[in-house]
């Protein structure tokens, strides 16, 4: 029973992060249409939303290595599970409030590893594997994209240069539109992967399914369902960043960082290589403005979204971390998982409250 | 001494040159062939509105081979999300 309560509770959280996810992400999938006016705002992430739905039901050749070949899967409890989540949920939210696209990925891996560091010691993290699905994939993605983009813009420029910019303009809008398309679904494929690969796992690790499992339906339809109310939600603050504030893009550079992003995400999904669809696009859109002119790009936003990057997998890890020892001091079972969430609430009950105390309060008539 | 699992260490290598070889060609050719089909769409434009001199057969050869190559690539990759 205890167990099985344990069990809900990493669901929900699993799906908690699914939505996050989702919200966090939105970004890379709709600014670029919304800040060249390919779409209209709500239109667009509503589309985004809907694809992100489609696209989870697609192929689950990511979740079936998420869950694999990072950690020792034989040492995994559901609390590591519980803690990776926590951690990753707090990157998500933290990076979000910033305005900052983190990969939501490695937000996921990183609470995992510091939770799994803490709980069994280094020996239970597969080196090679962080390092051949994490890291060098989180190398190569930006790079990727920058220079695909890169090489796409310069190719547009040079074909349709001496057209007439109107009827130029409303074509690659009118192309953004399928590439957002065709980028949301790719999202969706790759994303909500991740939390299916982590409510598999926390199955195994509660006994429901055997080693090697295939992932059961019920989570393909919650995933899909938790990643695409996310996406419908919008995280507003990166959207601004990602359409605005690297670099003020033309739809022809908004049609290169997608269709660039969409190619190099569908390829990873294809071969089942977990690449954070954050690095791809942003490294696009840095790409496509950085072809047409370097000092069109913002490099201290640029700059800070690297940071980001960099910090996601140790402080998503300390996190991860942190929650797993509250969880162990308080017992564990069930209830070190349902302590760390009434820490969780105290914290966030404290931070709106001093959000509330900073906000000026509005002058009374007459005052103004 | 044994080597530390060599073969997964290739694979990692071989997967990650997949994905540059098949998103390289996709994302540049793809944006290769929608901006060939702008062009074609913009000539014919203004051939039609009197702005622009010259034949419209090729312009509209151009529009048809450089969509077929768009909508191809489309349903490339939604079979190949499919079949993943």
């Amino acid at each position: 029973m205890s167990a099985d309560i344990l069990l809900v509770i990493v669901v929900v959280s699993a799906l908690a992060f699914d939505f996050t996810n989702g919200f966090h992400d939105t970004a890379n999938v709709v600014a670029t249409s919304i800040s060249t006016r390919a779409l209209p705002a709500k239109l667009a992430i509503l589309i985004a939303a809907i694809l992100n739905f489609v696209g989870a039901f697609l192929s689950l050749e990511v979740a079936a290595t998420i869950a694999s070949g990072i950690v020792n899967a034989s040492e995994i409890t559901l609390q590591i599970v519980f803690a990776g989540l926590v951690g990753a949920i707090f990157w998500n939210m933290l990076t979000w409030w910033y305005g900052l696209p983190s990969s939501s990925s490695h937000a996921l891996i990183g609470g995992v590893v510091g939770a799994m560091l803490i709980a069994n010691g280094p020996d239970a993290i597969i080196g090679e594997g962080l390092l051949g699905k994490v890291i060098v994939p989180a190398i190569a993605a930006p790079v990727l994209a920058f220079c695909v983009a890169g090489v796409a813009i310069l190719c547009i420029y040079r074909i349709v240069g001496r057209q007439r910019p109107g009827p130029v303009t409303r074509g690659f809008r009118l192309g953004q539109i399928a590439s957002g398309s065709l980028l949301a679904l790719a999202h969706g494929t790759n994303d909500a992967q991740k939390t299916m690969g982590i409510i598999t796992l926390a199955l195994v690790a509660h006994g429901s399914l055997g080693q090697n499992p295939e992932v059961p339906f019920w989570v393909v339809v919650s995933s899909a369902s938790a990643i695409a109310l996310g996406t419908y939600s919008g995280g507003w603050r990166i959207i601004r960043t990602m359409g605005s504030k690297i670099i003020k893009m033309d739809a022809a550079q908004g049609f290169a960082a997608q269709g660039s992003g969409a190619a190099v995400i569908l390829a990873a999904t294809h071969v089942g290589f977990p690449l954070s669809t954050t690095h791809v696009i942003s490294g696009g859109v840095v790409g496509a403005g950085a072809a047409k002119r370097l000092s069109a790009v913002k490099w201290g936003v640029a700059g800070n979204m690297a940071i980001a990057w960099v910090l996601t997998i140790p402080a998503a890890g300390l996190t991860g971390g942190i929650a797993y020892e509250i969880s162990k001091l308080a017992g564990g079972g069930t209830q070190g998982p349902v302590v760390v969430l009434a820490v969780i609430a105290v914290l966030v009950g404290l931070f709106l409250r001093s959000q509330r105390a900073r906000t000026p309060p509005p002058l009374a008539e007459g005052q103004a | 001494m044994t080597p530390v699992a060599p073969p997964l260490a290739l694979s990692v290598w071989g997967e990650l040159l997949e994905v540059v070889i098949v998103g390289s060609v996709a994302g540049v050719g793809l944006a290769i062939a929608f901006a060939f089909l702008v062009r074609g769409a913009a000539q014919i434009s203004a051939i039609r509105h009197g702005e622009h001199d010259g034949p419209l057969a090729p312009n509209l050869l151009l529009v048809a081979a450089s969509g077929l190559i768009c909508v191809g690539a489309v349903v490339f990759a939604i079979y190949s999300m499919l079949t993943g």
